[in-house]
């Protein structure tokens, strides 16, 4: 019965820590997790700015770079700049300077510049037919020069296509603006190349012709891949048409996004979309809530009118946290496993202990029985006697000790004797047990006091190397002459009330003879003392639990509050024995203040009541 | 005799219960060889248990046993009237 219960508590216990235990870790883990997060997204949108600002950056000195050479190149051979208000420029003829250079000339300066400029990797001139009349080219002069693999190859476009139709002719002809042309791929080399196309004016600004540069957009996909925030991030650049410029993977580039069919199943609003049909930044997640979620940031390219794209998928910018949640995850149910270990390790032993320390106190208590059942505690005690009343008290400080007493009538005489066993609990217990036998049968073979006492230190000394005492009065009454024969081995003094002639009553410590306690010297030599007692009168026996009780100060009740005390008890009227062993000990209580009980605490009366008791009235 | 040395054992503090166990500890870590006078010093004992007289009583059967001497010194007089109480003033020697 008390396992199942013990095991119930355990069970109990142990789920009610796992639950508290739980809950605080989870809400913990919970908060660091969203707080982790947030760090984490605020710290992927930065990286994500950054890696955008950095490759709008390089894009845009690329491409203005190009511009700048376009217009070096040819205000140098042909006229001025002359810039628009919003940022545009042309180059006109200036007539003072002006000589038109030959096919062959022309053709030079373009072999010349693309071995300057390395980065440019084509570049081409266009006239409108009045300027060359007697070219050979069927429609008109152009000419093309670009790098093939280290060599340079001259292309009279002239003579293989109407070049006037063209994108990169017809578009800067038409604005009569510069103009980036959509990227294409080029014939020659199957290079992808960004086209700047510069309008040329004559005098009144007729258009005389244009001039294109190419730029290789392999070098913006490579810094798109340098820049990308994480590694797995998709950094992508789109023309105004939405076809891929720069991806990672290459077979999409100039494929429109249509084409490829990316984006098209971004969950996202349609403020997305508007933002970058306007060329606008923005940043959204995408595909919410499924595992394609991610992140996706863009911003525009001003001068080509592209848009550059970030996308970064969840998994990799939430990658940390997720291995910490995975980490936590695992450190946390380790833990829970290991504190239900020890909790079962630990209430098992808690149980053992607390299982054998009530085995020890359900034997102790046992053995508390068997001790009081061992001395007299019946009131009335001789309940067919008028000439005697006796009671006694045994208070143990624990649950058994080594104070005692007994009594019992033979041949008309009454054998009584209280003792105190050096020591406390249990060892003591168990010599006061013995000690109770012996004057049991001792008693029954002497009336003489110290003979009695002699036998019982005869036993007790052989073998006692525990050199446990004990210190005992020993009395012999005789009920028929109030005679008293007694011997005191080591004890406190008996207290007496004796009656003065005038029936006052005199209460007082007595003098007895001191012999040594029993059990220390085998044939300590013991003596007896004889005294009278008067019908009314009556010897108080106690042991040092009385006089040495303590309050809570630590202050000793004392020998005086002692005789004090059973004096007082005369005066407020206490008669029978129990009442007056019973005040005694309400006292003690009273004057102790709720301090424990430090000894045991052991009294004896035996009043002697004479012969013809009814007719005594004291 | 010549090599005989006496050998004094303080005991300061109130011999209760609780004091019980060390002080028997430290008795029972004490060398007396033959001969040698215990002086067991009480000048500073401001109480004694009914225990605490054991202790007294094992030190004299051993010391008595060894043909060695022991002395019991400045015995307080609560504590004297325990030892005279009990009955064993006469069986010490009490200075």
């Amino acid at each position: 019965m008390k396992k199942i219960l013990g095991f119930r508590v355990v069970l109990n216990l142990t789920l009610v820590v796992l639950l508290v235990g739980g809950l605080v870790y989870t809400l913990g883990f919970g908060i660091c997790l969203y707080l982790a997060r947030q760090e984490v997204a605020r710290e992927s949108n930065e990286k994500a700015a950054l890696a955008i600002s950095n490759i709008q950056g390089y894009v845009d000195a690329e491409l203005k770079r190009v511009e700048d050479i376009g217009y070096t190149l040819l205000s140098s051979k042909f006229g001025k700049t002359t810039r628009f208000d919003d940022g545009g420029s042309f180059v006109t003829i200036d007539p003072q300077t002006f000589v038109l250079p030959s096919e062959e000339e022309v053709c030079a300066m373009l072999d010349q510049f693309i071995n300057a400029n390395p980065h440019i990797c084509g570049v081409a001139i266009g006239f409108e037919n009045f300027v060359y009349p007697k070219t050979t080219g069927q429609y008109g002069f152009a000419a093309y020069v670009t790098n093939v693999s280290g060599k340079n190859e001259l292309f009279k476009l002239g003579e293989i296509h109407d070049f006037h139709e063209k994108e990169w002719y017809k578009e800067a002809a038409v604005q009569n603006r510069p103009y980036w042309s959509r990227p294409f791929r080029e014939t020659s080399r199957g290079k992808v190349v960004a086209c700047y196309s510069i309008p040329l004016h004559g005098i009144g600004n007729r258009l005389v012709g244009v001039m294109a540069l190419d730029i290789d957009t392999e070098a913006f996909r490579v810094k798109c891949g340098e820049a990308a925030p994480f590694p797995n991030a998709e950094v992508a650049m789109v023309d105004r048409e939405f076809r891929f410029v720069s991806h990672p993977d290459t077979t999409y580039i100039l494929k429109s996004i249509a084409e490829v069919g990316t984006y098209a199943d971004y969950q996202a609003d349609d403020s997305m979309r508007i933002k970058m049909m306007n060329h606008e930044s923005g940043q959204y997640v995408v595909n919410e809530g499924t595992e394609h979620e991610g992140m996706f940031y863009f911003a525009p390219i001003e001068r080509t009118g592209w848009m550059l794209s970030i996308e970064c998928s969840k998994n990799e910018v939430y990658g940390n946290v997720e291995r910490m949640k995975r980490d936590t995850t695992f450190i946390a149910v380790v833990s829970i496993l290991l504190m239900i270990v020890c909790f079962i390790f630990f209430f098992r032993r808690l149980q053992k202990v607390t299982l054998s320390k009530a085995g020890i106190e359900s034997e102790l208590k046992i053995a508390s029985a068997i001790q009081m059942g061992m001395i007299p505690k019946l009131y009335p005690a001789f309940p067919n006697r008028k000439d005697l009343d006796v009671y006694g008290m045994l208070h143990p400080a624990k649950s058994v000790g080594g104070d005692l007493y007994d009594y019992f009538v033979r041949d008309e005489k009454l054998f009584f004797c209280i003792g105190d066993v050096s020591g406390k609990g249990v060892p003591a217990s168990l010599y006061m047990a013995v000690v109770r036998s012996l004057f049991r049968n001792v008693s029954l073979h002497t009336n003489a006091p110290a003979e009695i006492i002699g036998g019982l230190n005869t036993a007790l000394s052989e073998g006692n190397d525990h050199n446990m005492f004990c210190t005992m009065f020993l009395g012999v009454l005789d009920l028929k002459s109030g005679h008293l024969d007694y011997c005191n081995a080591g004890h406190n003094a008996p207290i007496v009330r004796r009656l003065n002639e005038d029936n006052t009553v005199n209460v007082y410590y007595t003098k007895p003879k001191v012999n040594l306690a029993i059990g220390v010297l085998p044939d300590f030599p013991y003596v007896s003392e004889e005294t009278h007692l008067k019908p009314g009168e009556a010897i108080f026996l106690y042991t040092d639990g009385v006089t040495e009780a303590e309050n809570r100060s630590k202050e000793l009740f004392g020998e005086e509050a002692t005789l004090k005390t059973l004096a007082d008890a005369r005066n407020n009227n206490v008669r029978s024995a129990i009442d007056f062993v019973d005040y005694v000990y309400r006292t003690l209580r009273s004057y102790a203040q709720g301090a424990e009980q430090s000894d045991d605490i052991t009294m004896l009366i035996v009043e002697y009541k004479g012969v013809d008791s009814d007719d005594i009235n004291v | 005799m010549i090599d005989s040395k006496t050998l004094t054992v303080y005991i300061d503090g109130p011999l209760n219960a609780q004091a019980l166990d060390e002080v028997q500890e430290k008795i029972n870590n004490l060398e007396i060889n033959t001969g040698d006078i215990v002086v067991m010093d009480c000048t500073q004992m401001s109480y004694i248990c009914s225990s605490g007289l054991r202790i007294f009583l094992a030190m004299h059967k051993d010391v008595t046993q060894r043909g060695s001497k022991l002395i019991i010194r400045g015995l307080q007089p609560l504590v004297k009237n325990v030892f005279d109480m009990t009955g064993f003033t006469p069986i010490f020697n009490i200075e």
